[in-house]
């Protein structure tokens, strides 16, 4: 009986390790990239771009659809930002898609709209459309009110009625930077449409002063809960995203600020409205429809154009998000699980897609389990005790190291948050991680993964506070 | 047997956390030292700011307390000239700015671009177009025997078309076709008339992304003298070329002569009828539904949709309603 607890020990404490080996590796492999990228880049003049890329003659129009579902506390703040958009030829297209609240009321009263026809293709099933309103002060501002069918269906409502070639995904409480989409569009504009999805950089707004749609001062928010998803995502902004895109790797573009040609996702039949991550079965399906019709095409990640987005303020919302997003990977991955390790699909099929069913599906089991290990090596003793002590280690290497690495690397680069203050306080709960995010984080998503395996599908609402001074309005 | 490999990552994460510590005090130093460069070019900003009014409307010399001493300053002027040339038309300014850098700006851009850095180089050269620095036109061509990035090397073409436009095309036409789009319009946008015109001569010999830059700029210019050439495309073989002319000879803005809508109306390609459908705008009310009337069952949607809008403009309120439901 001995025996075979001490073998199981080895066995599982020899997997934790081996996994946590390539994990390590993988991700100072990616770091490098984004180091590399990044100092590249550093120091450009980007106003420069921006300039050349004003000119409407230049530039490709760009349809936005914002997609709204029970928004009311931040979709005003959002269109506000949107429509100080610093470009040349947008149409925004707000999705209501059965809203419970007052989302629609308040858009058509603060943009004084009024009833409108607007010309739609056919070309994607939806829920129906109910009614088409475009405002008076704004008339590239347009309403769709809409029978509700998630997130999928609304935005598949707005590609149909998308008037440009080109339309950029925003989520109904996100803003963006008035360079954003100038900035986000240069890769499509300037690869002669070989890129036809591109994603963008997206940050936290919690805490920050917002006005008429703009964040006005950057200061990091006082809950630690939000202070350490800033870090979360710098880092897998920064490290993860840059190197899969240099190396067409990409997989997921956050559908909070991203931008798709029309013309290739009505190929690819549009978003998935079954799914609980569509956006990321969006970009999984171009992937596959570039490969599979050997279309000299990618996706892209760009990562200085900025979209602030709310975060969740509570633990149980923060469990629902967590959840729902592994849940949406997982039958993403399941869905197109022909593609891995299937040499047709180059390095998305030799790579990407085990990466992500490896370390992003599967990991956060890994990850617990090795957790679990270090609890019973711990009250084990004798040479488990060690085994504990060097599983802690690589964890502190894997959580801690990293996301200190990514606050520095994004401080040095972009230098979103200019207050040395914000950046320390990141960095000290950076070392707190390991000990309470983490292990919850990890918790929740494999609860996501056994909610996927149980069929249990709820959307998680995230419930909108407009945390930030301002947004509300 | 497990002691070595904790004891050796317990080591490799301390230094770690020394490197992260290392690189936490780098990154604080430079940040104040970026704060004081900032609080220099402030200081020279607001030190100088009236005076650069002055010197850049002609009232007056470029005195010799201009003159950037380092880097910071050298922002400043940057600032001022980029504020003047983006904000302000006039000769007059953009030959004073050109006077100044050349002699002033030139020896910091010059070591800028044997930087290393790219961002380095690539902001030199952004400079060097911006404030027409033609004493520089050597340093940019030894540039050209390295390996560039396409951006430098799209930008050294622009700098080479702004201080040598004689024979432009000649020297580069065969090396341009790796240009997007965005790329080629622009260096048609930039270019001089004479340039032009020997572009627009060798017109069957460039490569397509050339043609379609040429094209699309054609059509923005609107200048009737060229309508002929854009009509004569129409002959292509290419339906691209025929596309990209009619959207061109669209944005003139005038009635579109009948001959061109009735070869087009008959298209296997449904752009191509979209577009005509789209120029029935400037056609009379009862010519349009003459013609509209050709493509009203049209099998794409989208030129189905354009002709039903051309018919709502042209209807009575009451009609138009009717149309639309």
């Amino acid at each position: 009986m001995e025996n075979t607890i001490e073998w199981l020990m080895k066995f599982f404490g020899g997997v934790i390790f081996i996994y946590m080996a390539v994990v390590i590796l993988a991700y100072s492999g990616m770091f490098l990239f984004a180091f590399l990228d990044l100092k590249r880049q550093r120091r450009l003049d980007r106003r420069e771009l921006d300039d050349r890329f004003i000119d409407a003659f230049y530039s490709k129009p760009v349809t936005i659809l914002v997609p709204a579902y029970n928004e009311e506390a931040g979709v005003v703040g959002s269109i506000h930002s949107l429509l100080n958009l610093n470009y040349p030829q947008t149409e925004l297209l707000v999705i209501d898609d059965g809203s419970t609240d007052r989302t629609a009321e308040m858009v058509i009263r603060r943009f004084d709209m009024v009833r409108a026809d607007k010309p739609s293709e056919s070309r994607l099933d939806t829920r129906r459309v109910l009614d088409v309103y475009r405002s008076r002060i704004h008339p590239n501002l347009w309403l769709i009110k809409k029978e509700n069918g998630g997130k999928g269906d609304a935005l598949n409502v707005g590609i149909n009625f998308a008037r440009y070639p080109y339309f950029c995904t925003i989520d109904g409480d996100s803003i963006l930077d008035g360079n954003s989409l100038l900035r986000v569009m240069k890769p499509i504009m300037t690869s002669g449409g070989k890129v036809v999805a591109a994603g963008g950089n997206v940050r936290i707004v919690n805490g920050m002063a917002v006005d008429h749609g703009v964040v006005s001062d950057i200061r990091l928010s006082g809950r630690p809960l939000v202070v350490m998803q800033v870090v979360e995502y710098l880092r897998a902004f920064l490290m993860g995203r840059i190197a899969l895109s240099r190396l067409n790797m990409v997989l997921i573009i956050s559908g909070a600020f991203s931008v798709f040609s029309k013309k290739y996702a009505f190929e690819a039949g549009g978003y998935n409205t079954e799914t609980i991550g569509e956006d990321m079965e969006m970009v999984v399906k171009i992937q596959r429809l570039i490969k599979d019709k050997k279309m000299d095409a990618r996706v892209e990640f760009v990562p200085d154009p900025v979209c602030w987005t709310e975060a969740p303020q509570s633990l149980a919302v923060l469990r629902r998000q967590r959840r729902r997003w592994h849940q949406g990977l997982l039958e993403s991955l399941w869905r197109h699980r022909a593609m891995t390790l299937n040499p047709k699909y180059g390095t998305v099929g030799m790579l990407s897609i085990p990466y992500f069913w490896l370390v992003e599906c599967l990991g956060p089991l890994i990850e617990l389990g090795g957790y679990l290990y270090v609890i019973a090596a711990f009250f084990m003793g004798g040479i488990y005790y060690e085994y504990a002590v060097l599983l802690m280690l690589l964890f502190i290497l894997y959580g801690t190291v990293f996301s200190i690495g990514s606050v520095l690397l994004e401080s040095w680069s972009l230098n979103a948050f200019p207050k040395r203050r914000d950046v320390l306080r990141m960095m000290a709960l950076s070392l707190t991680e390991v000990v309470w995010y983490k292990p919850l984080t990890l918790f929740w998503r494999v609860e996501g993964l056994v909610r996927s395996m149980f069929r249990i599908r709820s959307w998680g609402d995230m419930e909108r506070v407009g945390a930030t001074k301002g947004m509300s309005e | 047997m497990i002691g070595v490999p904790v004891t050796a990552i317990f080591i490799g994460v301390l230094l770690l956390f020394l490197v992260l510590a290392v690189l936490t005090v780098y990154l604080f130093a430079a940040r104040a030292l970026q704060d004081r460069k900032s609080k220099r070019a402030e200081a020279y900003l607001s030190r100088n700011g009236e005076i650069w009014y002055r010197v850049l409307r002609g009232f007056e010399p470029a005195p010799q307390e201009l003159v950037p001493n380092d880097e910071a300053e050298l922002a400043a002027v940057e600032e001022i000239f980029r504020a003047y040339l983006t904000n302000v038309t006039g000769n007059g300014i953009r030959e004073r700015v050109r006077a100044f850098a050349d002699v002033h700006l030139a020896p910091f851009y010059r070591k800028k671009l044997k930087s290393r850095n790219w961002s380095e180089r690539m902001n030199a050269l952004y400079r060097i177009e911006d404030f027409g620095m033609e004493s520089l036109l050597g340093d940019v061509r030894k540039l050209d025997r390295k390996k560039l990035s396409e951006e430098e090397r799209f930008q050294l073409y622009l700098i080479e078309l702004q201080f040598r436009p004689d024979g432009f095309m000649d020297r580069t036409a065969g090396r341009l076709g790796y240009l997007s789009e965005y790329e080629s319009r622009q260096l048609f946008f930039l270019m001089p008339e004479n340039v032009f015109e020997e572009a627009a001569a060798q017109f069957g010999e460039l490569d397509p992304v050339l043609k379609f830059g040429l094209i699309e700029v054609l059509g923005m210019q609107q200048d009737l003298m060229r309508l002929p050439f854009l009509e004569g495309l129409l002959d292509s073989p290419d339906p691209e070329i025929r596309i990209r002319a009619l959207r061109a000879i669209d944005a003139f803005g005038i009635r579109t002569p009948d001959q061109i809508l009735e070869r087009a109306f008959d298209s296997p390609v449904w752009e191509e009828r979209f577009l005509v459908a789209r120029m029935l705008r400037r056609v009379p009310a009862d010519e349009a539904a003459r013609y509209a009337s050709r493509l009203r069952n049209d099998p794409s949607w989208l030129v189905r949709e354009e002709i039903r809008a051309v018919l709502v403009r042209q209807r009575s309120p009451e009609e138009k309603s009717a149309v639309l439901r």
